[in-house]
């Protein structure tokens, strides 16, 4: 769902649902709240822009408080230290197994085999102009 | 001399998610980084751990290794502490400390009282002094608790008051997970809580 500034179209979308796209500046995390209660986090790569939801696809924690590390594009989750590429919103690595492995034994009720494929979730968005659109979002409090 | 005091206040969540929340060990060295940086388990013995911790205080770091116990279904204790390395100065060399904290159901289960007990075994010259060691510790916990209650608020926002599904999911990774499977998960949904188990 994400897009490029070169594919995207314009639909007509209220001001307050768009932010300019010379404020998404590459290197940096840029927020935006959203009507829905919902924050998009924006991330800018070349002429790339990419806009996941802010709801940690593991726990929920908010990833807008998360650290972006701009050199490596990914953001860790301040709750658990899962950490996420910003230019897909994949999950790449949890911390904790390397941590705690003598723990990490799998039982009737811990089977690490069946991790999920974790995702920070994209925010449907379009350009207009110079301004970036935040499409309608389907149902933006179903982050599970 | 001992010292013995309560820390009771109530949480507003249910006690399948305080208990989730405590047995959530992963997220102690990224939600806690402020003041507990590090966490590290060196072994296991049953429902036991023993853990190297290192607290922040006042700018300085010092580090502790203790044993945690976790007696189902809402009881943690945490005893044997000792400074590490061994022969660093630290307060446990002078004062044996035993924490129990319970959680236990208010509220027809939609509240959680926490009860943290702590016996302090100290010199007679450091009993003067055991208030001020009350309140540093109560402040401590008060400040995790803190912590842990704003996961669990955003958590209750998202997913719903007492929704723990998240952790009852079969790749989620929490300490002595089919314990608390077996008393927090579907078969014990409806039950409740057990009695909680005897001081020790």
């Amino acid at each position: 769902m994400t897009q490029t500034l070169s594919d995207a179209t314009a639909e007509g979308r209220d001001e307050a649902e768009s932010i300019a796209l010379s404020e998404i500046r590459e290197g940096a995390m840029t927020i935006r709240m959203l009507s829905s209660g919902r924050k998009a986090i924006l991330f800018k790569k070349g002429n790339e822009i990419r806009a996941f939801s802010e709801v940690c696809p593991h726990m929920g924690a908010d990833m807008a408080d998360g650290i972006f590390c701009a050199k490596d594009g990914t953001l860790a989750c301040k709750w658990h230290g899962y950490l996420f590429s910003t230019d897909d919103g994949s999950f790449l690595h949890n911390p904790n197994e390397k941590l705690m492995p003598i723990l990490r034994k799998p039982s009737e009720h811990f089977q690490p085999d069946k991790t999920p494929a974790y995702r920070l979730r994209p925010v449907p968005f379009t350009i207009k102009g110079d301004r970036l659109v935040f499409g309608r979002d389907p149902n933006p409090m179903d982050d599970r | 001399m001992k010292h013995t005091f309560k820390l009771t206040y109530e949480l507003d969540t249910t006690v399948g998610c305080a208990v989730a929340a405590y047995l959530d060990c992963e997220h102690y060295k990224f939600l806690h980084s402020k003041y507990s940086p590090e966490w590290e388990v060196l072994d296991t013995r049953g429902l036991s751990i023993q853990v190297r911790q290192t607290w922040v205080h006042s700018g300085r770091r010092v580090a502790q290794i203790y044993w945690c116990e976790y007696k189902p279904p809402a009881t943690f204790l945490n005893y044997e502490m000792k400074s590490d390395p061994w022969w660093m100065p630290g307060v446990h060399h002078i004062m044996k400390t035993r924490t129990r904290l319970e959680y236990t159901p208010v509220a027809d289960g939609q509240r959680t009282k926490s009860e943290l007990t702590v016996e302090l075994d100290m010199p007679i010259w450091l009993y003067p002094a055991r208030h001020l060691i009350e309140k540093k510790l109560c402040q401590l916990k008060r400040e995790k608790d803190d912590e842990d209650m704003e996961m669990i608020k955003r958590r209750e926002k998202i997913f719903g008051r007492g929704n723990i599904k998240s952790y009852l999911a079969d790749h989620q990774f929490m300490l002595y997970k089919d314990q608390f499977v077996k008393h927090f998960g579907p078969a014990a949904e409806g039950k409740p809580i057990a009695a909680p188990a005897p001081a020790g």
